[in-house]
């Protein structure tokens, strides 16, 4: 039951937060000592949690850290998506020293199975042989930013990056062997993962 | 400390009845706003939300404004933000007014959600574990799930506060990415996005360590 100073207690004997507590909470207007203490309670009191998460967006509607970011309503494939995504970082890496299908057969695969949109590539084509600097461009989505991986043909990532934009250069810093293959994917990020390239590959030509 | 609203200030400085009466007209004026969406977002429709709308009016008002009243001394955060906190409180004393605390049967529903929802199996869910084969009943299969709860649980302890926070705020919760970074205060989404891997990742060598690299371990 609440009482009247806002800390209410349950018949388990756990003291919650109080009001004052939970909005200070909310609003970001707690010292460092005081969100310590917030988080701290809220990580083993699912019912402080809840109220939390229930009351933010009362009191913090469509409010986005990132003013770059456009809010966007929820989309009914985002769950799954998001799912999807997990799945494709953490599966592989999980299983990277098991004997398996290729990088390409896993990321088909699995974004397959999960039924997520697909984002196209403009360049460079599948297969394609490229040198110098290498640009990577493909389609627009409403998408927040996209995030570009490189990978090796056993799966290891090379390089990441996270950009709004729907074209990047890789960095000179990133130096790729000559006469090797790569595998490159975009994907495409909202609330969870929007859309992905699935895997394509290009080769390093010899010097 | 934030200041006190003028339309609450007016409420509670008031001294005669007149004066009480404009002052809470003009609250409620100002916020019945905010107590109807909180009021709403409980669910139920028009009919319940209004119940529990009247409620949460009727608790501000008794005992001479009592509640709002409690908001001076120890106020952190805004007003409005303090007000839905409580109007939410409220409605859920609304709720176990009318239907009684949890008993048995919801009691047991909760358990099992509270269950079902463990953040040791969401993360193992995802990160795949949640797959390993055999008879679901059978006294090795769930020793084996046991033990890969136990090795999650340790890994989980080792993470510190806002970290599990931030999975149990994902996979529990099923805060998006950006509620997260608004709720914990961090300036960009991407901040979190790359957390979460490291998280995951923190989570898997753990695993690795203890000799568990595929569901089937």
């Amino acid at each position: 039951m609440t009482g009247p100073t806002g800390r209410p207690t349950e018949a388990d004997g756990l003291v919650h937060l109080s009001d004052a507590e939970l909005a200070g909470y909310l609003d970001h207007d707690l010292s460092a000592d005081e969100r310590r203490h917030v988080e701290t309670h809220i990580d083993a009191c699912p019912a402080c949690r809840r109220e939390i998460v229930a009351l933010l967006p009362i009191t913090h509607p469509g409010q986005s850290p990132d003013k770059t970011i456009v809010p966007r309503p929820r989309r009914w494939w985002i769950p799954a998506a998001a799912a999807v995504l997990v799945a494709t970082l953490a599966v592989p890496r999980l299983t990277r020293t098991v004997p398996g299908p290729d990088v390409r057969q896993r990321a088909r695969r699995v974004t397959e199975a999960g039924g997520v949109s697909r984002l196209a590539t403009v360049a460079p084509a599948d297969d394609a042989t490229v040198g110098g600097r290498i640009v990577f461009t493909w389609r627009s989505t409403n998408a927040d930013f996209y995030r570009i991986d490189i990978l090796t043909a056993s799966g290891d990532p090379v390089w990441t990056s996270d950009t709004a934009d729907t074209t990047t250069t890789l960095p000179d810093s990133v130096p790729l062997q000559a006469d090797r293959a790569y595998f490159w994917r975009v994907e495409a990020i909202g609330n969870g993962i929007a859309a992905t390239t699935g895997v394509h590959r290009i080769q390093i030509p010899r010097q | 400390m934030p200041a006190l609203p003028a339309d609450v200030q007016s409420l509670i400085a008031a001294t005669d009845k007149a004066a009480r009466e404009r002052a809470w007209a003009g609250f409620l004026r100002q916020y019945s706003g905010v107590i109807l969406r909180v009021a709403r977002a409980m669910g139920g429709g028009h009919d319940p939300t209004m119940d529990r709308y009247t409620f949460v009016v009727d608790a501000l008002q008794r005992d001479d404004c009592k509640r709002l009243r409690a908001y001076v001394p120890e106020g952190r955060g805004s007003f409005t933000t303090w007000l839905a906190v409580v109007a939410r409180r409220l409605c859920m004393d609304e709720h176990r007014h009318r239907y009684g605390r949890a008993q048995s049967d919801d009691a047991d529903a909760e358990a099992e959600r509270a269950a079902r929802r463990q953040l040791a199996d969401l993360v193992g869910s995802e990160l795949g574990l949640d797959t390993i084969e055999g008879n679901a009943g059978a006294p090795d299969v769930l020793l084996e799930r046991a033990e890969l709860r136990a090795v999650l649980d340790g890994a989980l302890a080792q993470l510190d506060v806002t970290e599990r926070l931030i999975l149990r705020l994902r996979f529990e919760d099923a805060l998006s990415v950006p509620e997260i970074a608004r709720l914990l205060g961090i300036d960009s989404p991407f901040k979190v996005y790359r957390q979460l891997d490291k998280l995951l990742v923190t989570v898997r060598t753990h695993l690795e360590a203890a000799g568990i690299h595929d569901a089937s371990n």
